[in-house]
């Protein structure tokens, strides 16, 4: 099959969709990374196997379908059914006899299955109804979950490649002019226009063009492009065909970390695909475009994410980005002119283009339009993927999808941007999240992760943390980051470790700022962000880990002092848990903590029912051995 | 144009040239460090100063990978840009005249004539003529003619 | 043609220079540690930034590497302000903290006024900055890219392959010449050269036994441009000889 044109591209849509009406019932099942965790590859097996043996005929009538992430990793793995919108959580192989015994037989619903609100203790079966996707509004992410991500006729029935036909029987100039009414900004950080980027490249000189697709996703936590390289592929690829059309190029790469194996996997299918039936090659549906597609694989180096690293390395050489004084537009992969767009930005393209620049006005602010994935991890208490409409307040973010903090603990604060993003304390929580605000308090909007912290992280280790892993993943090229980092963790190290003095405070600050202006690219640039944000809205605790040797998180391990008060019940909780035996007590006595042999892990504060086991500073640096 | 001339019957063997050259370039009389060598050859009681011939098309630059030798058109002279220089002796090796030097107490140092700026110290200071820095007409004939008239001025 | 203001100086310049080419050639000090004509920039020491700011956007200023910047029409550059000194005394620090015993970093730091460094020094460590114009050489200008980097971030260094001797050297010594810290050990005696823990056969003047490059190298030039294969038979002072023995035959015509 071969569509040579738009004609019969959309006669198989038809078909596509005649064979779609037949269905009765579809089964999805969530494949996405943390569904497959849990074993949602069991549930499915189980599954066939079983309506199998029922003798139930799964190419017509119903259909078993592997999808992308529903998002909402916390419950997994997931099952949902259409036409229903009955969505199941936590379903093991143990409940396929009842799903079909009850919901595919006989419509009706198993109700341990479906979500029980934790605030309102109400059950709710329905997909929308669920708070987690209620306050969603999902453009980036609208196929994920919805379809089989390696089925062209799938992905054609939910109205694929309508935005590459229409874009066909526009010009160039006029698909750029739709994006910059749109307004739509790069989603992989920086934010930049992404019909300016598009216009300077069509101006720059060169024999060639590159488009190229970033999806070199490596903040910790976060896995949104992940999430759609996977489960919604041709999304993907149909918006860096009408990018190839719109800045004349003739050759595209996606440059995918190798530590994302399915990305990898179903961005080949779905190329395989797309080649065979004319809609990567030459002469795409009889427009004159030729336009193909590589996947490039990284080598999971955090620095590569960078534009002029990624194209280092796409060019196969050592990934270490370059001052960018000349845009990448100009002079980018191989030294020709290169658009450069993140896999959340091309998944919005086809999207615009089909509906229009003015539709995508609707959603967001006035300088940041449409919508934003985030990686909701942390203590939160629904963790998943999630998209929002830009200029949402922090608080609807964690408070309303994702539910609260754990265990209704206090709320300390947010990590926005992944590890070079700043801390958000809770003053600060009315904040919109779109481009600017963010970047205004001293963190950023970033690729989307967001990590929530309760009163029981210590923001002196959070800093410690983003610093540890950006001096790894530094390439190491520029004396601020490579020297300055590893200088920035000594420093920290000292002050974990109880021996800091405030001169070593005032000296991370000054060397901070040092690598913040000094720094050759972003990485650099905005390592120091989480050491400065945390010093601005937390110095309190900084100045109690060095004054008091205190780590009130009771995270420091060297300034952790655990001491059992007299609330104690004697349950003997805290000794079965003690992994060093330090805690010894009978019943009805106190129970007693031996400081020697505590290593301060917390995991008896964790289970005391009664909260009596607190934590203290210690009274000399290194009287507790770490 | 101005051009270093070797006269090799008018030459003594006097050295003055070599430690001029010296002590212009490195503030010291040590004939190794001299850019001219005058070498003696005793069958024909002959001797000849030897210097770079700043040819027109010259090995030394093409064989430089970096571009650090250059021609300086003021005065006609084939310069070393040490800025540019990364020792790998290229010039050395290529020059076929054995013109390009090599300190050979630093490694990967190079020098060669490069005509003291236009006032070049050997010529002024040579006692006899054998190395004259006058104006003289740029070549235009064949080679035939060209040595003509070059013998015609030596004599 | 652009004019650009150095340290108030108005200065002229062509278009596509750098503000570091422009900064040398009227002789306005900017320090530079990873940088060398002969090698593409590479913007990596971070000791020639300077100040920019330009009247067409009021307000706004940046710090930048001078060796990468290009010039634009009006452009503002201090090369000298307060700021600046404080990042090249910071990236000084830094550098002398990572190489304690380099008298090159020690005194360039002492310069913008670090005597000793405010941050924990490396002891074991070798006076390698990782300016990377060793490897940079031998890949872009020699062509042969014998060495290379390993590891990245803090634990980066100069290595070459797979930690062996590298079988694509050939000897020319030129990252050791380029070296701004002379880390690279070369031993050089009349017969061989070590670099890089291979020894190299020097390539020997076949009149008088003396010696400038190493067999390798000498290969690898005749390969590199078709020369017949003796053509660098003769060492400098020998090729002397034959050339004033011609001149004097020269001059008995």
């Amino acid at each position: 099959m071969r569509f040579n044109n738009i004609k019969q591209l959309e006669e198989h849509r038809e078909q596509a969709l005649k064979n779609q009406q037949k269905v009765k019932n579809t089964i999805l099942v969530c494949g996405g990374t943390g569904c497959l965790a849990s074993g949602a590859r069991d549930v499915e097996d189980e599954l066939r196997k079983q309506l199998a043996e029922q003798g139930i005929d799964m190419e017509v009538e119903l259909q078993v379908k592997i999808t992308g992430c529903h998002g909402f990793c916390e419950r997994g793995p997931i099952v949902s059914f259409i036409p229903s919108g009955i969505l199941y959580e936590k379903v093991k192989p143990k409940h396929v006899e009842e799903i079909i015994e009850k919901t595919i037989k006989n419509d009706k619903i198993v109700t341990k299955l479906i979500y029980k609100d934790p605030a309102t203790k109400k059950k709710v079966q329905q997909y929308e109804e669920i708070p987690f996707y209620k306050h969603q509004t999902r453009i980036a992410l609208r196929n994920i979950g919805q379809l089989d991500p390696t089925s062209l006729d799938d992905y054609l029935v939910r109205d694929g490649f309508k935005g590459l036909v229409k874009a066909l029987g526009m010009k160039p100039g006029e698909i750029v002019d739709e994006i910059d009414k749109s307004g739509l900004r790069g989603r992989g950080g920086g934010g930049f226009p992404t019909a300016r980027k598009w216009k300077s490249c069509i101006k720059a000189e060169g024999e060639k063009r590159y488009i190229i697709c970033n999806g070199d996703e490596g903040d910790p936590g976060a896995f949104m492009d992940r999430s759609i390289m996977e489960g919604d592929p041709f999304d993907v690829l149909e918006g860096m065909i009408i990018g190839a059309y719109a800045i004349g190029c003739e050759e595209g790469f996606i440059y995918v970390r190798q530590e994302y194996p399915l990305a990898v996997v179903n961005l080949r299918k779905a190329i395989d695909i797309l080649r065979e039936v004319g809609l990567l090659g030459e002469n795409i549906l009889g427009s004159g475009l030729n336009f193909d597609i590589k996947i490039a694989r990284g080598g999971g180096a955090f620095v590569c994410g960078e534009s002029s690293a990624l194209m280092k390395s796409v060019a196969g050489k050592i990934g270490e980005p370059r001052a960018k004084y000349i845009h990448s537009t100009e002079k980018g992969l191989y030294d020709l002119p290169t658009v450069l767009n993140n896999v959340e930005t091309f998944v919005n393209i086809p999207i615009i283009i089909e509906k229009g620049g003015d539709w995508f006005t609707q959603f967001g602010t006035e300088k940041s339009r449409g919508t934003k994935a985030f990686a909701l991890v942390g203590r939160v208490n629904n963790t998943g993927l999630v998209e929002v409409p830009m200029g949402i307040t922090l608080r609807e973010l964690i408070f309303e999808i994702g539910g609260g903090i754990q265990k209704g603990r206090e709320f300390k604060a947010v990590q926005t941007g992944g590890p070079s993003g700043g801390c958000i304390p809770n003053e600060l929580l009315d904040l919109k999240v779109d481009f600017d605000e963010l970047t205004e308090q001293g963190s950023m909007m970033g690729s989307g992760g967001m990590i929530v912290m309760d009163e029981r992280t210590c923001m002196v280790d959070v800093a410690r943390y983003f610093l540890d892993f950006l001096k790894e993943e530094s390439c190491g090229k520029c004396v601020p980051c490579r020297e300055g980092l590893r200088q920035l963790t000594a420093l920290y190290d000292r002050i974990v470790a109880g021996y800091g003095t405030l001169e070593d405070l005032d000296k991370i600050e000054w060397l901070a700022q040092d690598v913040m202006i000094g720094s050759l690219c972003a990485l650099g640039k905005s390592a120091p962000n989480p050491v400065l944000s945390t010093i601005q809205f937390f110095r309190d605790e900084y100045e109690e880990h060095i004054r008091d040797k205190h780590c009130r998180a009771g995270v420091c391990k060297a300034l952790t002092r655990l001491v059992i008060h007299d609330e104690c019940i004697a349950c003997g909780k805290c000794i079965e848990v003690c992994p060093t035996d330090a805690i010894t007590g009978a019943k009805k006595t106190v129970h007693v903590l031996d400081q020697e042999k505590c290593i301060a892990c917390g995991s008896c504060v964790e289970i005391c029912p009664v909260d009596c086991i607190k934590v203290e500073p210690v009274k000399v640096a290194g009287e507790v051995a770490s | 144009m101005k051009q270093l001339i070797i006269k090799p019957k008018l030459c003594t063997n006097c050295h003055i040239c070599e430690l001029a050259c010296s002590f212009k370039h490195s503030m010291e009389f040590d004939l190794a460090h001299s850019r001219v060598k005058t070498i003696f050859h005793a069958e024909d009681d002959l001797t000849v100063p030897e210097i770079c011939l700043q040819c027109i098309d010259p090995s030394c630059m093409k064989g430089c990978p970096t571009g650090a030798l250059y021609l300086d058109d003021r005065i006609n002279c084939i310069r070393v840009n040490y800025d540019s220089c990364i020792g790998c002796l290229s010039c050395v090796v290529s020059c076929p005249f054995g013109n390009m030097l090599q300190d050979r107490s630093k490694p990967g140092h190079v020098y060669k004539c490069d005509l003291c700026d236009g006032d070049p110290v050997c010529a002024r200071f040579c006692p006899t003529g054998a190395l004259t820095y006058v104006e003289i007409e740029p070549l235009t004939g064949s080679v035939e003619m060209e040595l003509e008239k070059v013998e015609a001025e030596v004599g | 043609m652009p004019e650009i203001i150095i340290d108030g100086r108005r200065l002229k310049c062509e278009e596509g220079e750098t503000v570091l080419d422009v900064c040398k050639r009227n002789r306005i000090e900017v320090p530079t540690l990873c940088y060398h004509e002969a090698i593409e920039s590479w913007g990596g020491c971070r000791l020639c930034m300077v100040e920019i700011s330009h009247p067409k956007w009021p307000g706004w200023s940046n710090w930048v590497t001078a060796c990468l910047y290009p010039v634009q029409d009006g452009l503002v550059v201090g090369t000298n302000t307060t700021r600046v000194r404080r990042l090249r005394a910071t990236v000084l620090d830094l550098l002398l903290a990572r190489c304690p015993n380099s008298s090159v970093i020690q005194k360039l730091a002492a310069e913008y006024g670090v005597e000793d460094t405010n941050y924990e020094p490396r002891l074991d460590g070798d006076n390698c900055i990782l300016c990377g114009l060793c490897v940079r050489v031998c890949d872009e200008v020699i062509g042969v890219t014998a060495i290379g980097t390993a590891n990245r971030g803090a634990s980066k260094e100069i290595s070459e392959p797979l930690k062996e001797p590298p079988v694509d050297c050939i000897g020319c010594a030129a990252c050791a010449y380029v070296c701004p810290t002379d880390v690279i050990q070369v031993i050089q005696t009349p017969d061989y050269r070590v670099i890089w823990d291979r020894t190299f056969d020097m390539y020997k003047c076949v009149e008088c036994g003396i010696s400038h490059i190493t067999v390798e190298q000498k290969d690898w030039l005749i390969a590199k441009d078709n020369l017949p294969a003796d053509y660098y038979d003769l060492c400098d002072i020998c090729k002397r000889k034959h050339t004033a023995e011609k001149q004097k035959e020269l001059s008995m015509l």
